[in-house]
C-alpha cells in the first residue's frame, strides 16, 4: 500500500505543463483579449444554450400561465352564474315590489326546499315561524297565486298549493266580474266551478281572486281562461284555467303577511 | 470515447450551467457537475486525459466572466491531474477509496473556488465552506463514486462484446 502511495508514476507525456502554460497565458493576457474571448465563448457557445432554455422557460410560463387563466375562467364563470342567479331574483323580488303595495301587505321572500311531489299538492319552502310566517298565509310567485301555508316550524312551512284539491280559491274573471270557486282534478291546469252559464266568461280572460274567502287578498292571478265548455250539462259552466304560475318551475315564493283588517269585510269560513 | 461523446459530454456541463449557474456566497449546496464530471474523467481515464478535459472544461465552465477563464482552467487542469495522479496510488477495487479521491480532491477545489469567489474574506469563507461546500462536495463524491463504478463495469462488457464478435467472425 505505502509502496504504491510512494512510487513514481509511471513515465507518459504528461500535458499539465502545458495546461499550466495555457492558464498562465490567459493571466496575462490584457483585459480586453480575455473579454473577447469570454464574448466569443458566450456568443457561439453559450448562445444556444441560453436560447434554448428561454424558449423552455417562456413554454412553462405560458402552461402556469394558461393553467392560471383556465382557473380564473371557471371562477368568472360560477361568479357570472351567481349573478346572473342575483340578477333574475332581484327582478323577482322588484316585480314584487311593484305590486305588493296593491296587495297592503308585506312578503317573506322563500326559497322551495322541497318541490311539489307526484301525487302530492303540497310543497316546502325555507321559511318558518323564525320569519314570523304563519297558518294561512298566501303564498304567490311574481306571476301569481300559487297556495296558502298550512303547517309551520321554526324554518320551513309546508304549501298547498292550487295542484291539491284541498285547497279553493274564491275568484273572479278580471274582465266580467264573473265569479267562482278554483279548484284542481287532474292535470297542471285548474277548473272554475259554480259560474252560471249567463255569465260572461272568454277564453284569454284573466282570473284573480276575489278575497272573499277571507284567505287570499283581492287582486292575485290565478290564470287564464283556457276552454270554456258550454255543453248544457248542467246549471254551471265548465271552465278551465291556465294558472298563471308553473308548477313545476317553482324556485322561489313569497309568502305574504296579511295586514291587520284586511278581511274583516268578508265572512271567514265561508271559503278557504 | 468519440469525439460525438466528448463534445455531448461538454455539452452537458454548459447545459447544467446554463439552467443552474452559481449562486453567490454562502453557496447552497448543489452537485458540482463541471468539477465532478473532471474528477469522473481522471478517475476512469487517467491523467492525461483528466488534464486536457479539466482545463477545457474549466474554461468552458468560467462562461462569461473574463477573470474566471484563467484561474477555471487551472483549476479544471488541476483537478483532473489530481484525481489521475490519486488513482494511479489508490486501489480503486473499493468504492470507498474512489470516494475519497474525489471527496479529497474536490473539497481542495471548491475551497479554492470559493476563495476566489469571497475576494478572500476568511469568514465568509468560513461561513460559505461549513454551509454549502462541505455537503456539496459529499454530494458529489458520492454521485462520482457511484458513476465511476458503473462506467467501469460498463466498459468491460462492451470490450466482451467485441472480442466475441471478432471470434465469431474469424471462426
Amino acid at each position: 500500500m505505502w509502496r504504491r502511495l510512494l512510487s513514481r508514476p509511471s513515465a507518459r507525456p504528461t500535458v499539465l505543463p502545458w495546461a499550466v502554460f495555457l492558464s498562465l497565458l490567459l493571466f496575462v493576457l490584457g483585459e480586453g483579449a480575455r473579454l473577447g474571448l469570454s464574448e466569443t465563448l458566450v456568443r457561439f457557445v453559450y448562445a444556444p444554450f441560453f436560447a434554448l432554455h428561454n424558449r423552455i422557460s417562456a413554454g412553462a410560463d405560458v402552461f402556469t400561465e394558461n393553467q392560471h387563466l383556465k382557473e380564473r375562467v371557471a371562477a368568472l364563470e360560477v361568479e357570472g352564474q351567481r349573478l346572473r342567479e342575483e340578477g333574475l331574483e332581484n327582478a323577482r323580488l322588484r316585480r314584487l315590489m311593484e305590486f305588493a303595495p296593491s296587495w297592503r301587505a308585506r312578503a317573506v321572500a322563500a326559497e322551495v326546499v322541497g318541490p311539489l311531489a307526484p301525487g302530492s299538492g303540497t310543497l316546502w319552502i325555507g321559511a318558518g315561524s323564525r320569519r314570523l310566517v304563519q297558518v294561512n298565509w298566501p303564498v304567490v310567485t311574481e306571476d301569481g297565486l300559487v297556495g296558502r301555508v298550512i303547517d309551520v316550524s321554526t324554518d320551513l312551512s309546508r304549501v298547498r298549493t292550487l295542484w291539491d284539491r284541498l285547497l279553493r280559491v274564491a275568484a273572479y274573471d278580471q274582465r266580467s266580474r264573473a265569479a267562482g270557486i278554483i279548484g284542481w282534478e287532474s292535470g297542471l291546469h285548474l277548473e272554475m266551478s259554480y259560474v252560471t252559464r249567463a255569465a260572461d266568461v272568454a277564453v284569454g280572460d284573466t282570473i284573480i281572486s276575489s278575497g272573499w274567502g277571507g284567505i287570499f287578498p283581492k287582486g292575485l292571478t290565478v290564470g287564464t281562461v283556457a276552454n270554456v265548455d258550454t255543453v248544457e250539462t248542467g246549471d254551471f259552466l265548465e271552465i278551465e284555467i291556465t294558472p298563471a304560475v308553473r308548477p313545476d318551475r317553482l324556485e322561489a315564493v313569497f309568502v305574504i303577511r296579511p295586514v291587520p283588517g284586511e278581511f274583516d269585510n268578508v265572512n271567514p269560513g265561508v271559503l278557504p | 470515447m468519440s469525439a460525438l461523446r466528448w463534445l455531448a459530454l461538454l455539452a452537458s456541463v454548459i447545459v447544467y450551467r446554463v439552467w443552474f449557474p452559481d449562486t453567490p456566497p454562502p453557496p447552497k449546496m448543489r452537485l458540482d457537475y463541471d468539477l465532478l464530471v473532471i474528477a469522473l474523467i481522471g478517475l476512469n481515464r487517467g491523467r492525461t486525459l483528466g488534464v486536457i478535459a479539466g482545463w477545457a472544461i474549466g474554461f468552458l465552465a468560467a462562461g462569461g466572466d473574463p477573470g474566471r477563464l484563467a484561474w477555471g482552467s487551472l483549476l479544471g487542469a488541476g483537478v483532473g491531474w489530481s484525481v489521475g495522479f490519486w488513482k494511479e496510488r489508490l486501489f480503486l477495487e473499493y468504492a470507498f477509496s474512489r470516494w475519497l479521491i474525489l471527496w479529497s480532491v474536490l473539497l481542495v477545489a471548491k475551497s479554492l473556488q470559493l476563495l476566489f469567489q469571497t475576494g478572500g474574506d476568511l469568514g465568509l469563507w468560513f461561513a460559505s465552506f461549513w454551509s454549502g461546500v462541505l455537503a456539496s462536495t459529499g454530494l458529489s463524491a458520492t454521485a462520482g463514486a457511484a458513476l465511476s463504478i458503473l462506467w467501469e463495469r460498463a466498459r468491460p462488457r462492451r470490450m466482451q462484446v467485441h472480442s466475441e464478435a471478432s471470434v465469431d467472425e474469424t471462426g
